[in-house]
Protein backbone atom coordinates (compact mmCIF):
# COMPACT_ATOMS: atom_id res chain seq x y z
CA UNK A 1 0.00 0.00 0.00
CA UNK A 2 1.40 3.45 -0.77
CA UNK A 3 1.74 5.53 2.38
CA UNK A 4 2.85 9.13 2.34
CA UNK A 5 3.92 10.82 5.53
CA UNK A 6 4.89 14.45 5.21
CA UNK A 7 6.61 15.93 8.23
CA UNK A 8 4.80 14.92 11.35
CA UNK A 9 1.37 15.02 9.81
CA UNK A 10 -0.64 11.80 9.99
CA UNK A 11 0.08 9.33 7.25
CA UNK A 12 -2.40 9.26 4.41
CA UNK A 13 -3.37 5.60 4.37
CA UNK A 14 -4.34 5.18 0.75
CA UNK A 15 -5.36 1.86 -0.72
CA UNK A 16 -5.72 0.59 -4.25
CA UNK A 17 -9.36 1.65 -4.00
CA UNK A 18 -8.58 5.22 -2.96
CA UNK A 19 -5.37 5.91 -4.89
CA UNK A 20 -7.20 7.54 -7.86
CA UNK A 21 -8.61 10.16 -5.48
CA UNK A 22 -5.16 11.13 -4.19
CA UNK A 23 -3.55 10.98 -7.63
CA UNK A 24 -6.12 13.48 -8.94
CA UNK A 25 -5.52 15.72 -5.91
CA UNK A 26 -1.88 15.90 -6.91
CA UNK A 27 -3.08 17.46 -10.19
CA UNK A 28 -5.36 19.79 -8.18
CA UNK A 29 -8.48 18.01 -9.34
CA UNK A 30 -11.19 16.78 -7.01
CA UNK A 31 -12.66 13.52 -8.24
CA UNK A 32 -15.11 11.17 -6.58
CA UNK A 33 -16.79 8.00 -7.67
CA UNK A 34 -19.97 8.06 -9.71
CA UNK A 35 -22.20 5.15 -10.60
CA UNK A 36 -22.01 4.31 -14.28
CA UNK A 37 -25.64 3.20 -14.24
CA UNK A 38 -27.69 5.30 -11.78
CA UNK A 39 -25.32 8.30 -11.82
CA UNK A 40 -25.26 8.50 -8.01
CA UNK A 41 -22.19 10.31 -6.61
CA UNK A 42 -20.30 8.52 -3.89
CA UNK A 43 -17.76 9.49 -1.25
CA UNK A 44 -15.80 8.05 0.63
CA UNK A 45 -14.80 5.41 -1.94
CA UNK A 46 -16.47 1.98 -2.02
CA UNK A 47 -16.24 -0.98 -4.37
CA UNK A 48 -19.66 -0.62 -5.97
CA UNK A 49 -22.64 1.73 -6.00
CA UNK A 50 -24.44 1.79 -2.63
CA UNK A 51 -27.78 2.32 -4.43
CA UNK A 52 -27.78 -0.09 -7.38
CA UNK A 53 -24.53 -2.07 -6.79
CA UNK A 54 -23.22 -1.31 -10.27
CA UNK A 55 -19.68 -0.25 -11.11
CA UNK A 56 -18.28 3.17 -10.26
CA UNK A 57 -16.09 5.50 -12.28
CA UNK A 58 -13.96 8.39 -11.00
CA UNK A 59 -15.41 11.71 -12.16
CA UNK A 60 -14.32 15.30 -11.65
CA UNK A 61 -16.63 17.42 -9.52
CA UNK A 62 -17.20 21.19 -9.37
CA UNK A 63 -15.33 21.63 -6.11
CA UNK A 64 -18.17 23.89 -4.96
CA UNK A 65 -20.23 23.32 -1.87
CA UNK A 66 -21.61 24.77 1.35
CA UNK A 67 -20.58 24.34 4.95
CA UNK A 68 -22.92 21.80 6.58
CA UNK A 69 -21.27 21.90 10.00
CA UNK A 70 -17.92 23.00 11.38
CA UNK A 71 -15.77 23.04 14.48
CA UNK A 72 -12.85 25.25 15.40
CA UNK A 73 -10.27 22.97 16.99
CA UNK A 74 -8.09 24.26 19.85
CA UNK A 75 -6.52 20.95 20.88
CA UNK A 76 -4.86 19.11 18.00
CA UNK A 77 -4.53 15.32 17.91
CA UNK A 78 -0.86 15.67 16.90
CA UNK A 79 1.45 18.70 17.25
CA UNK A 80 1.83 19.13 13.47
CA UNK A 81 -1.48 20.98 13.35
CA UNK A 82 -1.32 24.61 14.44
CA UNK A 83 -4.35 25.64 16.48
CA UNK A 84 -6.85 27.03 16.03
CA UNK A 85 -7.89 25.38 12.80
CA UNK A 86 -11.31 24.71 11.37
CA UNK A 87 -12.73 21.32 10.41
CA UNK A 88 -16.00 21.03 8.55
CA UNK A 89 -18.46 18.83 6.77
CA UNK A 90 -19.00 20.24 3.27
CA UNK A 91 -22.20 19.48 1.39
CA UNK A 92 -20.98 19.46 -2.20
CA UNK A 93 -22.91 20.82 -5.17
CA UNK A 94 -23.27 17.24 -6.45
CA UNK A 95 -24.99 16.18 -3.21
CA UNK A 96 -22.34 14.13 -1.41
CA UNK A 97 -20.60 15.23 1.79
CA UNK A 98 -16.90 15.37 2.62
CA UNK A 99 -14.95 16.29 5.75
CA UNK A 100 -12.14 18.78 5.34
CA UNK A 101 -10.58 22.01 6.63
CA UNK A 102 -11.70 25.59 6.00
CA UNK A 103 -8.56 27.62 5.32
CA UNK A 104 -7.75 31.25 4.53
CA UNK A 105 -10.37 32.92 6.72
CA UNK A 106 -10.60 33.95 10.35
CA UNK A 107 -12.65 31.49 12.40
CA UNK A 108 -15.29 34.15 13.00
CA UNK A 109 -16.20 34.24 9.29
CA UNK A 110 -17.02 30.53 9.13
CA UNK A 111 -20.72 29.76 9.24
CA UNK A 112 -23.09 26.95 8.36
CA UNK A 113 -24.44 27.55 4.86
CA UNK A 114 -21.44 29.57 3.68
CA UNK A 115 -20.35 28.70 0.11
CA UNK A 116 -16.88 27.20 -0.25
CA UNK A 117 -14.51 26.19 -3.04
CA UNK A 118 -11.92 23.44 -3.03
CA UNK A 119 -8.24 24.31 -2.81
CA UNK A 120 -5.25 21.99 -2.60
CA UNK A 121 -2.59 22.26 0.06
CA UNK A 122 0.72 20.55 -0.64
CA UNK A 123 2.05 18.45 2.19
CA UNK A 124 5.27 16.82 1.04
CA UNK A 125 4.45 14.66 -1.97
CA UNK A 126 0.76 14.70 -1.40
CA UNK A 127 -1.91 17.36 -1.97
CA UNK A 128 -4.73 17.57 0.55
CA UNK A 129 -8.07 18.96 -0.62
CA UNK A 130 -9.26 21.78 1.63
CA UNK A 131 -11.84 24.54 1.20
CA UNK A 132 -11.89 28.35 1.11
CA UNK A 133 -14.89 30.58 1.65
CA UNK A 134 -16.05 31.68 -1.81
CA UNK A 135 -17.71 34.93 -2.78
CA UNK A 136 -21.37 34.36 -3.66
CA UNK B 1 -46.57 -14.21 26.31
CA UNK B 2 -43.85 -15.73 24.20
CA UNK B 3 -40.63 -17.09 25.64
CA UNK B 4 -38.16 -14.29 26.41
CA UNK B 5 -34.75 -14.89 24.84
CA UNK B 6 -32.85 -13.91 28.00
CA UNK B 7 -35.15 -15.62 30.49
CA UNK B 8 -32.54 -18.24 31.29
CA UNK B 9 -29.58 -15.88 31.75
CA UNK B 10 -28.74 -13.60 34.66
CA UNK B 11 -25.99 -11.17 35.62
CA UNK B 12 -24.68 -12.24 39.02
CA UNK B 13 -21.31 -10.55 39.49
CA UNK B 14 -19.79 -7.18 38.60
CA UNK B 15 -16.51 -5.56 39.52
CA UNK B 16 -14.42 -2.49 38.77
CA UNK B 17 -10.76 -2.47 39.67
CA UNK B 18 -9.36 0.79 40.94
CA UNK B 19 -9.66 3.42 38.22
CA UNK B 20 -7.17 6.27 37.89
CA UNK B 21 -5.48 8.55 35.39
CA UNK B 22 -2.41 6.33 35.86
CA UNK B 23 -2.19 3.06 37.76
CA UNK B 24 1.48 2.73 38.55
CA UNK B 25 2.68 -0.88 38.68
CA UNK B 26 -0.40 -2.22 36.89
CA UNK B 27 -0.54 -3.68 33.41
CA UNK B 28 -3.46 -4.44 31.13
CA UNK B 29 -3.04 -8.11 32.09
CA UNK B 30 -2.99 -7.53 35.85
CA UNK B 31 -6.11 -5.38 35.60
CA UNK B 32 -7.97 -8.01 33.55
CA UNK B 33 -7.03 -10.72 36.07
CA UNK B 34 -8.07 -8.56 39.04
CA UNK B 35 -11.34 -7.66 37.32
CA UNK B 36 -12.17 -11.33 36.61
CA UNK B 37 -11.40 -12.46 40.16
CA UNK B 38 -13.29 -9.49 41.60
CA UNK B 39 -16.43 -10.16 39.58
CA UNK B 40 -16.33 -13.87 40.50
CA UNK B 41 -15.97 -12.93 44.17
CA UNK B 42 -18.92 -10.54 43.87
CA UNK B 43 -20.97 -13.48 42.55
CA UNK B 44 -19.72 -15.82 45.26
CA UNK B 45 -18.04 -17.93 42.59
CA UNK B 46 -14.54 -19.01 41.66
CA UNK B 47 -12.75 -19.82 38.41
CA UNK B 48 -13.89 -23.45 38.77
CA UNK B 49 -17.45 -22.23 38.07
CA UNK B 50 -16.45 -20.80 34.71
CA UNK B 51 -17.05 -22.59 31.43
CA UNK B 52 -17.08 -19.53 29.24
CA UNK B 53 -14.93 -16.45 28.84
CA UNK B 54 -14.94 -13.29 26.78
CA UNK B 55 -11.99 -10.93 27.21
CA UNK B 56 -11.86 -7.78 25.10
CA UNK B 57 -8.33 -6.52 24.47
CA UNK B 58 -7.81 -2.76 24.32
CA UNK B 59 -5.45 -3.11 21.38
CA UNK B 60 -6.51 -3.12 17.76
CA UNK B 61 -4.01 -5.78 16.73
CA UNK B 62 -5.52 -8.53 18.87
CA UNK B 63 -8.94 -10.12 18.73
CA UNK B 64 -11.38 -10.97 21.49
CA UNK B 65 -11.37 -14.57 20.33
CA UNK B 66 -7.60 -14.87 20.75
CA UNK B 67 -7.53 -13.04 24.08
CA UNK B 68 -10.40 -15.15 25.41
CA UNK B 69 -8.67 -18.38 24.44
CA UNK B 70 -5.49 -17.20 26.15
CA UNK B 71 -7.25 -16.11 29.32
CA UNK B 72 -9.29 -19.30 29.60
CA UNK B 73 -6.04 -21.26 29.42
CA UNK B 74 -4.32 -18.93 31.85
CA UNK B 75 -7.17 -19.27 34.36
CA UNK B 76 -6.95 -23.06 34.18
CA UNK B 77 -10.25 -23.73 32.42
CA UNK B 78 -10.56 -26.91 30.41
CA UNK B 79 -13.58 -26.97 28.12
CA UNK B 80 -14.78 -23.44 27.66
CA UNK B 81 -16.86 -21.33 25.30
CA UNK B 82 -15.22 -18.14 24.04
CA UNK B 83 -16.92 -15.03 22.70
CA UNK B 84 -15.82 -12.69 19.97
CA UNK B 85 -17.51 -9.33 20.65
CA UNK B 86 -15.16 -6.38 20.36
CA UNK B 87 -16.69 -4.62 23.37
CA UNK B 88 -17.67 -6.10 26.75
CA UNK B 89 -21.00 -4.29 26.39
CA UNK B 90 -21.95 -6.44 23.40
CA UNK B 91 -20.05 -9.29 25.03
CA UNK B 92 -22.63 -9.47 27.82
CA UNK B 93 -25.38 -9.89 25.22
CA UNK B 94 -23.33 -12.53 23.40
CA UNK B 95 -22.62 -14.38 26.65
CA UNK B 96 -26.27 -14.31 27.70
CA UNK B 97 -27.28 -15.65 24.29
CA UNK B 98 -24.70 -18.45 24.50
CA UNK B 99 -26.01 -19.41 27.94
CA UNK B 100 -29.61 -19.26 26.73
CA UNK B 101 -28.62 -21.57 23.87
CA UNK B 102 -27.09 -24.02 26.32
CA UNK B 103 -23.54 -23.58 25.02
CA UNK B 104 -22.19 -22.93 28.49
CA UNK B 105 -23.31 -22.15 32.04
CA UNK B 106 -21.20 -19.34 33.43
CA UNK B 107 -19.25 -16.72 31.47
CA UNK B 108 -17.01 -13.91 32.66
CA UNK B 109 -16.81 -10.87 30.38
CA UNK B 110 -13.76 -8.76 31.14
CA UNK B 111 -11.48 -6.02 29.92
CA UNK B 112 -8.82 -3.64 31.16
CA UNK B 113 -6.33 -1.05 30.01
CA UNK B 114 -3.12 0.39 31.40
CA UNK B 115 -0.22 2.09 29.73
CA UNK B 116 -1.74 2.34 26.27
CA UNK B 117 -3.98 5.37 26.36
CA UNK B 118 -2.64 7.32 29.24
CA UNK B 119 -2.80 10.80 30.54
CA UNK B 120 -3.20 13.79 28.31
CA UNK B 121 -3.57 12.13 24.94
CA UNK B 122 -6.28 13.96 23.06
CA UNK B 123 -7.85 10.81 21.67
CA UNK B 124 -7.52 7.06 21.98
CA UNK B 125 -5.10 5.44 19.52
CA UNK B 126 -7.78 3.03 18.28
CA UNK B 127 -9.91 5.95 17.11
CA UNK B 128 -7.13 7.26 14.87
CA UNK B 129 -7.82 5.06 11.91
CA UNK B 130 -9.45 7.11 9.21
CA UNK B 131 -8.06 7.87 5.79
CA UNK B 132 -10.82 10.48 5.50
CA UNK B 133 -10.25 12.14 8.86
CA UNK B 134 -6.60 12.10 9.97
CA UNK B 135 -5.06 14.30 7.23
CA UNK B 136 -7.41 17.16 8.23
CA UNK B 137 -6.72 17.01 11.94
CA UNK B 138 -10.08 15.36 12.53
CA UNK B 139 -10.29 13.17 15.61
CA UNK B 140 -13.02 11.84 17.86
CA UNK B 141 -13.72 15.12 19.69
CA UNK B 142 -13.91 17.16 16.49
CA UNK B 143 -16.11 14.59 14.75
CA UNK B 144 -18.61 14.52 17.63
CA UNK B 145 -18.41 18.32 17.74
CA UNK B 146 -19.58 18.46 14.11
CA UNK B 147 -22.74 16.59 15.12
CA UNK B 148 -23.36 18.83 18.14
CA UNK B 149 -22.89 21.98 16.03
CA UNK B 150 -25.43 20.78 13.48
CA UNK B 151 -27.95 20.12 16.26
CA UNK B 152 -27.37 23.67 17.55
CA UNK B 153 -28.06 24.97 14.03
CA UNK B 154 -31.18 22.87 13.50
CA UNK B 155 -32.76 23.15 16.94
CA UNK B 156 -31.16 26.12 18.73
CA UNK B 157 -29.56 23.80 21.25
CA UNK B 158 -27.18 25.86 23.40
CA UNK B 159 -23.76 25.34 24.90
CA UNK B 160 -25.42 26.03 28.28
CA UNK B 161 -27.68 23.01 27.76
CA UNK B 162 -24.70 20.81 26.92
CA UNK B 163 -22.82 22.21 29.92
CA UNK B 164 -25.78 21.30 32.14
CA UNK B 165 -25.29 17.64 31.16
CA UNK B 166 -21.56 17.75 31.87
CA UNK B 167 -22.12 19.51 35.20
CA UNK B 168 -24.72 16.97 36.34
CA UNK B 169 -22.64 13.93 35.42
CA UNK B 170 -19.38 15.34 36.76
CA UNK B 171 -21.13 16.26 40.00
CA UNK B 172 -22.21 12.61 40.32
CA UNK B 173 -18.60 11.51 39.82
CA UNK B 174 -17.43 13.99 42.42
CA UNK B 175 -19.53 12.10 45.00
CA UNK B 176 -18.50 8.58 43.93
CA UNK B 177 -15.43 7.30 45.82
CA UNK B 178 -14.50 4.89 42.98
CA UNK B 179 -14.58 7.62 40.32
CA UNK B 180 -11.33 8.99 38.92
CA UNK B 181 -12.64 12.51 39.54
CA UNK B 182 -13.96 11.76 43.04
CA UNK B 183 -13.67 14.64 45.47
CA UNK B 184 -12.69 17.16 42.81
CA UNK B 185 -15.66 19.36 43.72
CA UNK B 186 -19.17 19.79 42.37
CA UNK B 187 -19.14 21.11 38.80
CA UNK B 188 -21.38 24.00 37.74
CA UNK B 189 -22.54 25.08 34.28
CA UNK B 190 -20.20 28.06 34.61
CA UNK B 191 -17.29 25.74 35.40
CA UNK B 192 -17.93 23.87 32.16
CA UNK B 193 -18.33 27.06 30.14
CA UNK B 194 -15.11 28.53 31.52
CA UNK B 195 -12.99 25.42 30.86
CA UNK B 196 -10.70 25.65 27.85
CA UNK B 197 -11.95 25.00 24.33
CA UNK B 198 -11.09 21.65 22.76
CA UNK B 199 -13.17 21.52 19.56
CA UNK B 200 -16.00 24.02 19.46
CA UNK B 201 -18.63 23.80 20.82
CA UNK B 202 -16.94 21.36 23.21
CA UNK B 203 -14.81 22.53 26.10
CA UNK B 204 -12.60 20.37 28.25
CA UNK B 205 -15.34 19.50 30.74
CA UNK B 206 -17.74 18.46 27.93
CA UNK B 207 -15.33 15.65 27.03
CA UNK B 208 -14.59 12.23 28.51
CA UNK B 209 -11.52 11.86 30.67
CA UNK B 210 -8.83 9.30 29.84
CA UNK B 211 -7.86 6.79 32.47
CA UNK B 212 -6.75 3.26 33.31
CA UNK B 213 -8.66 0.45 34.93
CA UNK B 214 -10.36 -2.91 34.51
CA UNK B 215 -13.92 -4.17 34.69
CA UNK B 216 -15.68 -7.54 34.56
CA UNK B 217 -19.19 -9.00 34.58
CA UNK B 218 -20.31 -12.58 35.35
CA UNK B 219 -23.30 -14.00 33.49
CA UNK B 220 -24.78 -17.39 34.41
CA UNK B 221 -27.92 -19.42 33.86
CA UNK B 222 -31.16 -18.97 35.80
CA UNK B 223 -30.84 -21.90 38.14
CA UNK B 224 -27.20 -21.26 39.04
CA UNK B 225 -28.07 -17.59 39.62
CA UNK B 226 -30.39 -18.48 42.48
CA UNK B 227 -27.57 -19.45 44.86
CA UNK B 228 -25.16 -16.62 44.12
CA UNK B 229 -24.07 -14.12 46.71
CA UNK B 230 -25.98 -11.20 45.20
CA UNK B 231 -29.51 -11.01 43.86
CA UNK B 232 -29.53 -11.78 40.13
CA UNK B 233 -30.37 -9.09 37.60
CA UNK B 234 -31.75 -9.77 34.18
CA UNK B 235 -31.46 -8.55 30.61
CA UNK B 236 -34.99 -7.34 29.92
CA UNK B 237 -34.20 -6.09 26.44
CA UNK B 238 -31.32 -5.51 24.07
CA UNK B 239 -30.67 -3.81 20.75
CA UNK B 240 -27.61 -2.98 18.71
CA UNK B 241 -27.33 -1.12 15.43
CA UNK B 242 -24.61 0.13 13.10
CA UNK B 243 -24.77 2.50 10.13
CA UNK B 244 -21.23 2.21 8.81
CA UNK B 245 -17.56 2.17 9.71
CA UNK B 246 -16.51 4.28 12.70
CA UNK B 247 -14.41 7.45 12.47
CA UNK B 248 -14.29 7.67 8.71
CA UNK B 249 -17.65 8.92 7.41
CA UNK B 250 -18.96 12.50 7.51
CA UNK B 251 -21.24 12.40 10.59
CA UNK B 252 -24.18 14.31 9.16
CA UNK B 253 -27.36 14.56 11.21
CA UNK B 254 -29.20 12.63 8.47
CA UNK B 255 -26.62 9.84 8.77
CA UNK B 256 -26.37 9.47 12.53
CA UNK B 257 -28.64 11.91 14.36
CA UNK B 258 -31.20 9.33 15.42
CA UNK B 259 -28.76 6.43 15.68
CA UNK B 260 -29.93 4.15 18.45
CA UNK B 261 -33.61 4.69 17.70
CA UNK B 262 -34.13 1.19 16.34
CA UNK B 263 -31.85 -0.43 18.92
CA UNK B 264 -33.79 1.20 21.75
CA UNK B 265 -37.15 0.30 20.17
CA UNK B 266 -36.00 -3.31 19.93
CA UNK B 267 -34.88 -3.28 23.55
CA UNK B 268 -38.06 -1.65 24.87
CA UNK B 269 -40.22 -3.93 22.76
CA UNK B 270 -38.43 -7.06 24.03
CA UNK B 271 -38.86 -5.79 27.59
CA UNK B 272 -42.46 -4.65 27.18
CA UNK B 273 -41.36 -1.30 28.60
CA UNK B 274 -41.11 2.32 27.49
CA UNK B 275 -38.69 5.14 28.35
CA UNK B 276 -40.87 6.31 31.25
CA UNK B 277 -40.19 2.98 33.01
CA UNK B 278 -36.45 3.69 33.17
CA UNK B 279 -35.17 4.76 36.60
CA UNK B 280 -31.44 5.09 35.82
CA UNK B 281 -30.03 6.35 32.50
CA UNK B 282 -26.56 4.86 32.34
CA UNK B 283 -25.88 6.35 28.91
CA UNK B 284 -22.56 6.17 27.12
CA UNK B 285 -21.37 9.75 27.59
CA UNK B 286 -18.16 10.44 25.67
CA UNK B 287 -19.35 14.02 25.19
CA UNK B 288 -22.07 16.07 26.87
CA UNK B 289 -24.08 16.46 23.67
CA UNK B 290 -24.35 12.70 23.15
CA UNK B 291 -26.61 12.51 26.22
CA UNK B 292 -28.96 15.07 24.66
CA UNK B 293 -28.92 13.10 21.41
CA UNK B 294 -29.62 9.79 23.13
CA UNK B 295 -32.60 11.15 25.07
CA UNK B 296 -34.05 12.01 21.65
CA UNK B 297 -33.00 8.84 19.82
CA UNK B 298 -34.20 6.54 22.62
CA UNK B 299 -37.61 8.22 22.70
CA UNK B 300 -37.46 10.03 26.06
CA UNK B 301 -38.28 13.23 24.16
CA UNK B 302 -38.79 14.25 20.54
CA UNK B 303 -35.98 15.02 18.12
CA UNK B 304 -34.84 18.60 18.69
CA UNK B 305 -36.20 18.76 22.22
CA UNK B 306 -33.20 17.18 23.94
CA UNK B 307 -31.66 20.49 25.00
CA UNK B 308 -34.82 21.59 26.78
CA UNK B 309 -35.31 18.08 28.17
CA UNK B 310 -31.94 17.94 29.95
CA UNK B 311 -32.50 21.37 31.51
CA UNK B 312 -36.00 20.55 32.76
CA UNK B 313 -34.80 19.19 36.09
CA UNK B 314 -34.66 15.48 35.25
CA UNK B 315 -31.04 14.33 34.85
CA UNK B 316 -29.56 14.70 38.33
CA UNK B 317 -29.68 12.30 41.28
CA UNK B 318 -33.05 12.49 42.96
CA UNK B 319 -34.72 13.51 39.69
CA UNK B 320 -36.72 11.46 37.22
CA UNK B 321 -34.04 10.34 34.71
CA UNK B 322 -30.67 10.54 36.48
CA UNK B 323 -27.81 10.15 33.99
CA UNK B 324 -24.50 8.37 34.57
CA UNK B 325 -24.97 7.96 38.31
CA UNK B 326 -21.35 6.82 38.78
CA UNK B 327 -19.95 9.80 36.88
CA UNK B 328 -19.77 8.09 33.50
CA UNK B 329 -17.01 8.55 30.95
CA UNK B 330 -16.88 12.23 31.90
CA UNK B 331 -15.61 11.55 35.42
CA UNK B 332 -15.86 7.89 36.56
CA UNK B 333 -13.47 6.33 34.05
CA UNK B 334 -12.68 5.93 30.35
CA UNK B 335 -10.16 3.12 30.14
CA UNK B 336 -9.97 1.38 26.78
CA UNK B 337 -13.08 -0.80 26.75
CA UNK B 338 -13.70 -0.80 30.52
CA UNK B 339 -16.12 2.13 30.35
CA UNK B 340 -18.44 0.12 28.09
CA UNK B 341 -18.68 -2.59 30.77
CA UNK B 342 -19.08 0.09 33.42
CA UNK B 343 -22.34 1.37 31.95
CA UNK B 344 -23.71 -2.16 32.56
CA UNK B 345 -21.99 -2.52 35.95
CA UNK B 346 -23.56 0.69 37.27
CA UNK B 347 -26.95 -0.42 35.88
CA UNK B 348 -26.64 -3.76 37.69
CA UNK B 349 -25.65 -2.13 40.97
CA UNK B 350 -28.53 0.35 40.77
CA UNK B 351 -31.01 -2.44 40.05
CA UNK B 352 -29.60 -4.69 42.80
CA UNK B 353 -29.77 -1.79 45.23
CA UNK B 354 -26.09 -1.71 46.16
CA UNK B 355 -24.91 1.25 44.08
CA UNK B 356 -22.66 3.73 45.84
CA UNK B 357 -25.02 6.57 44.92
CA UNK B 358 -28.20 4.51 45.04
CA UNK B 359 -31.40 5.70 43.35
CA UNK B 360 -34.67 4.96 45.15
CA UNK B 361 -36.85 2.17 43.73
CA UNK B 362 -34.55 1.50 40.78
CA UNK B 363 -36.11 -1.57 39.17
CA UNK B 364 -35.06 -0.79 35.57
CA UNK B 365 -31.85 0.78 34.25
CA UNK B 366 -30.86 1.55 30.67
CA UNK B 367 -27.22 1.11 29.68
CA UNK B 368 -26.03 2.30 26.29
CA UNK B 369 -22.94 2.23 24.14
CA UNK B 370 -21.67 4.04 21.09
CA UNK B 371 -22.52 7.39 19.64
CA UNK B 372 -23.35 9.43 16.57
CA UNK B 373 -19.89 9.85 15.03
CA UNK B 374 -18.92 6.25 15.71
CA UNK B 375 -21.91 5.12 13.64
CA UNK B 376 -23.13 2.53 16.12
CA UNK B 377 -25.36 2.35 19.16
CA UNK B 378 -26.38 -0.41 21.54
CA UNK B 379 -28.95 -0.47 24.32
CA UNK B 380 -29.48 -2.84 27.23
CA UNK B 381 -32.36 -2.76 29.69
CA UNK B 382 -31.39 -4.30 33.03
CA UNK B 383 -34.05 -5.23 35.58
CA UNK B 384 -34.80 -7.01 38.83
CA UNK B 385 -37.51 -9.37 37.67
CA UNK B 386 -36.98 -12.48 35.56
CA UNK B 387 -38.32 -11.64 32.08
Amino acid sequence: MPAVNAGDYPTVRMTALTEPFWNACERNILTVQRCERCRQWNFPPVDSCRICHSGLVWSEVTGQGRIYSFSVVWRAPVPAFTVPYAVAIIEMHEGFTIMSNIVGSPAGDIAIGAPVTVTFVKRGEIAIPMFRLSRE
Amino acid sequence: MSHHLFRDAAIVGVYNTKQARRLEGQSTGSLIRDAILGALNDAGMSTSDLDGILVCPPYMDRTTDAESRRWGYELGLRDYWVGSSVTPFLGVIEAAAAIAMGQCTTVVVATGQAGLHSDHQSTAPWTQIGEWTLPWGLFSVAEFALVARRHMHLYNTSVEQMAAVAAAIRSHGNLHPEAVMFGRGAVSVDDVLSSRLIAEPFRLLDCAITSEGGAAIVVTNFSRAQDCRRPPTYILGAGSDTRGPAYNLPPTWEMCGDLGSRASKNAFSMAGLSPRDVRACEFYDPFSFEVIRQFEAFGFCKEGEGGDFVTSGVIERGQKYPVSTDGGLLSFSHAGQAQTAQRIIESVRQVRGDAVLQIDNCDVALASLGGSATMFSAVLLIGQGRP
